[in-house]
């Protein structure tokens, strides 16, 4: 049996020679920062007490006087965090009771000294630069006594200690579980002038806000974790050693490189599930009952793999971490953290409903976007959220089948695109906001309508304009033109109207703009509907014409054939103008695909033939996915009652079923 | 009388009086009908010219219901609340017909006519619906109690490391309890009316007492034989299940055969309700108390 000061000095020579090493040879990111930790957690007290060396790499031409940092634990200390105050106490469904003293969360950097010894402690001061509330202990400043020169790195040595809140917002603990997120005090990201919107250099370093999310730097992550050893442990990154120590603890040491975040979880009940796709280790993290639904997490999860690598890129870390937090936990439950996500399953939910492959897929995409494609969070919600729920309807729908995907019964079912579609469009108000808003700007609600569902149904809708081949150029390009660095929405939009103009020409416009104006910067709604459908013989002319400089009455003229007079009238209800398609169908069998640049209010189409128009349809194929209203965007001359009179007779059955049924108490 | 044999006599009484089930049965269709019709006028109001509704045809379309919903929202939520109204005039207008049923069946050696149906339907209405008034406070109670026990549990567990699945194997035996424990009331009740009837007791409340005591007293007998009876409506759902899933409701012809179907079943299931009176009121009369 190994005696302690052996143990120990095992584990410092074990330390030493993982120090440093590199899983991925060629660096994928510029680097800025370099975390190494070493961190115990107490599950009782549930306070992660750490150590850390941070180099920060000064990624600009400026000098930097000082440095801020996330300390996002604070926004769980008390009532009066900016977090607390605009969530209420809730999110996502779940409630903080304030009764409890042991929910609270915080951070506490207790010591900070740069490399060569200087004090940094008392430099520190809390800041909030969204909001005057000046209880909110979300972000600090740290004044240097040495400025870092363009180019240049500093070394800090931090000790901090993090007291986990019960888990409400995707953060902390719940009895023995523990998911540990946001968990230390994170540097902010300094954007050099031209970076996103920087017009000069500037920290952008938020306070964490109820409808936030995260903003960071790509770095490399070395993070020592003891615990107690029967706690079984997912990261991110790899899992470079594990051992037992004498007191019944053990040590785990995970690296990750490349990536903008570490999280990390723990239970004793995990049961663990590996699986392999290429040369990504997959492991799910499941509560004991949920095991029989593995094949859930492993099989959404490759097909997401597989469709990514087809349409964007390939993978490229190692490992892929999903956990399953236990009921009680589901506030930690479908979040996004690089190579580790939390989906989240019910016991006994039938095949057919899809919440789980659902959540899966959309936090693995995650990876790709805000993972791989850093955003900022804070202020365009949009591009990570958006462009996730619109990569996700498309997995969820090709692997699942269209109409299907979500909900699967035969008696009941709907794909993904129509769950984001009607998440848009039957919301409450589809007009609350634009989606291009900083998330905290959200005061009235629309935050998840606007980022996630509009986001991703102009996203379809701009493909099904330009065309599928198109709109994969448009991403593919934007993922390897800003793949591991900051992109923001014009970035984006550039692209668009790059990729668009090289394969359509002026087809659409000089750009694309008029789009992004109205679907993106706008917050109107778009509606056509096609308001009348006209037909009437069409009668010879009667009355007085010149003839030879004299009047003369029109003489009898018969029509060999009837000859109609049809016309279609579409009307613009919404404001947002798109390209419009609009199928007029005759009554034999003839159809006619007219087009129409949808600007006026109203429009017809008119036409003299020997048959009358039948039905006309707006956007027969379905391209304007972010018209609010479809069931206006038709109308037949000849109605066929059978769906009426199907959905009478359902409705008079279960009318005199429920009857039946309340006679049984007579 | 054996439970057995109440069981087939009563089938044969209820067919015999045939007219019976399907006057209830016509009831109930036209007070449907009358809300049914102003349904059709809406949805054709709102949706009968849209090429849209077609898609309903095929089947389920959560596009297409979700729109219509969304754009008569307020006139579907109308039926909607009005048919559960309607559901209550029936249960209303239940009561008064049950006084007719049980009094046809009282006396067989009488044939059936609708003026001894009414007269009794008159004659015991005003009791009858002091006695349902009673039950459906009991009832209430009973799943107050029960489902008060079921969430004190679960929130004991749930206090503790409850998973969902331990949820559920709290919740459903609950549940299962509870329908067990509001079948046997359902069979007081029944009961209390059979002695009302026979016995012309003008106390409700003492007649539902000295019913729990009949009950409880004939529990495997009489809480069989209503098991026994509900056998019937039980394999009517599932055939209709099955019928409807063949069938579907895709086109006119279709549409024709299911409303069809659909008027059988309800008739049949007014038929096996008669049919559990009528079992039970003569494993009654053979037991007299």
């Amino acid at each position: 049996m190994m005696t302690k000061p052996i143990a120990r000095f095992v584990s410092v020579i074990a330390a030493l020679l993982i120090a440093n090493q590199t899983i991925i040879a060629q660096p994928k990111s510029e680097r800025i920062v370099h975390y190494t930790m070493k961190v115990a957690l107490d599950t009782k007290e549930k306070i992660v007490d750490g150590k850390m060396d941070l180099v920060w790499k000064n990624p600009s031409n400026d000098t930097i006087n000082e440095l801020q940092f996330h300390m996002y634990l604070n926004a769980f200390k008390n009532t009066e965090s900016t977090f607390m105050k605009e969530s209420g106490g809730q999110l996502r469904g779940v409630s903080f009771r304030a009764s409890d003293p042991l929910i609270w969360g915080w951070v506490d950097v207790v010591e900070m000294q740069t490399a060569s010894g200087i004090d940094l402690t008392q430099n520190m001061r809390y800041i909030q630069p969204d909001d005057d509330n000046e209880e909110d202990q979300s972000v600090i400043s740290v004044a240097l006594e040495e400025p870092v020169m363009p180019g240049q790195s500093i070394k800090l040595k931090i000790n901090f200690k993090s007291k986990l809140p019960r888990v409400f917002a995707r953060s902390g603990y719940m009895d023995d579980f523990f998911l540990v997120a946001q968990w230390f005090p994170k540097i902010g990201v300094y954007e050099p002038e031209g970076v996103r919107y920087a017009e000069e250099g500037q920290w952008n370093c938020h306070q964490f806000h109820a409808n936030s999310e995260f903003y960071a730097d790509f770095g490399v992550y070395e993070v020592e974790i003891t615990l107690p050893k029967e706690f079984v442990v997912g990261a991110t990154g790899e899992l470079k050693s594990q051992h037992d120590n004498t007191d019944e603890t053990k040590t785990l040491t995970y690296i990750a490189e490349d990536v903008v975040d570490f999280a990390w979880t723990a239970s004793p009940d995990y049961r663990v599930v590996e699986d392999q796709w290429k040369d990504v280790k997959i492991m799910v993290f499941l509560q004991p009952d949920h095991l029989p639904q593995a094949g859930r997490h492993t099989e959404s999860v490759k097909a997401a793999l597989d469709y990514f690598e087809k349409h964007l890129g390939k993978y490229p870390y190692s490992t892929i971490s999903i956990v399953d937090p236990p009921l009680k936990g589901m506030g930690a439950s479908g979040m996004e953290y690089p190579t580790f996500i939390t989906a989240g399953c019910i016991w006994g939910i039938p095949d057919w409903m899809r919440f789980t492959e659902m959540v899966t897929i959309h936090e693995f995409g995650h990876n790709y976007f805000m993972g791989i494609l850093a955003s900022n969070e804070f202020e365009e919600a949009w591009i990570d959220e958006g462009f996730n729920s619109y990569f996700e309807m498309r997995i969820m729908d090709e692997t699942y089948g269209e109409r299907y995907s979500f909900m699967g019964h035969e008696k009941f079912h709907y794909g993904d695109w129509e769950y984001q579609r009607l998440g848009y469009t039957q919301s409450g108000n589809p007009k609350i906001a634009e989606p291009f808003r900083n998330s905290w700007e959200f005061k009235h609600g629309g935050y998840g309508t606007m980022s996630y569902n509009k986001t991703a149904i102009w996203m379809a809708t701009l493909e099904r304009i330009v065309g599928r081949l198109t709109m994969d150029e448009i991403m593919k390009t934007f993922y390897d033109r800003w793949k591991f660095k900051h992109p923001c929405g014009q970035d984006f939009i550039d692209v668009v109207n790059e990729v668009v103009t090289k394969n359509h020409g002026t087809k659409f416009g000089g750009d694309m703009n008029w789009f992004f104006d109205q679907v993106l910067y706008g917050s109107e709604v778009c509606d056509y509907k096609l308001a009348r459908i006209s037909n009437s013989k069409t009668r010879p002319p009667e009355g007085i014409h010149e003839e030879g400089g004299n009047k003369r009455t029109y003489k009898n003229i018969e029509y060999e054939s009837t000859i109609y007079t049809s016309s279609v009238r579409i009307h613009r209800i919404g404001e947002v103008i798109m390209p419009v398609e609009v199928l007029i169908h005759f009554e034999d069998g003839e159809e006619i695909l007219e087009r129409w640049n949808g600007k006026e209010r109203s429009y017809e189409f008119s036409y003299e033939k020997p048959v009358k128009v039948l039905w006309a349809k707006i956007d027969p194929e379905n391209k304007i996915l972010l018209d609010v209203n479809l069931m206006n965007n038709s109308l037949t001359a000849k109605p066929k009652r059978a769906a009426l009179w199907k959905m009478t007779l359902k409705f008079l059955f279960w009318l005199q079923n429920t009857m039946q049924f309340f006679s049984i108490f007579s | 009388m054996n439970i057995f044999r109440a069981y087939i006599s009563g089938f044969k009484s209820t067919g015999r009086t045939w007219a019976m089930p399907t006057f209830i049965y016509v009831v109930n269709l036209i007070l449907g009908i009358l809300f049914a019709i102003p349904f059709l006028g809406t949805l054709k109001q709102k949706a009968g010219f849209t090429m849209s509704i077609q898609d309903v045809l095929s089947g389920y379309d959560h596009t297409v219901f979700q729109e219509l919903f969304n754009e008569a929202t307020v006139y579907i939520g109308q039926f909607i609340r009005q048919g559960l109204w309607i559901a209550v005039l029936f249960f209303i207008i239940s009561i008064f017909l049950t006084g007719g049923i049980l009094h046809i069946f009282s006396d067989k050696s009488y044939p059936f006519t609708f003026e001894r149906f009414f007269s009794g339907s008159l004659k015991f209405f005003l009791r009858f619906l002091k006695l349902s008034m009673y039950m459906l406070v009991i009832y209430l109670l009973l799943t107050a109690l029960i489902f008060l026990i079921v969430f004190l549990i679960s929130a004991g567990v749930f206090s503790g490391t409850g998973s969902e699945k331990t949820f559920f194997f709290i919740v459903f035996p609950g549940f299962c309890f509870w329908l067990l424990v509001i079948i046997f009331f359902l069979i007081i009740a029944d009961y209390a009316r059979f002695s009302i009837v026979r016995n012309d007791s003008r106390n409700v409340f003492i007649t539902i007492f000295r019913s729990l005591k009949f009950v409880s007293r004939k529990f495997p007998f009489t809480y069989g034989l209503y098991l026994m009876l509900l056998v019937a409506p039980v394999a009517l759902i599932y055939s209709y299940t099955l019928l409807s899933n063949v069938i579907g409701m895709t086109s006119g012809i279709t549409i024709l055969v299911m409303f069809l179907i659909q008027q059988l079943f309800i008739w049949a299931k007014v038929f096996t309700r008669v049919w559990t009176f009528a079992s039970q009121f003569d494993y009654f009369l053979g037991r007299a108390f």
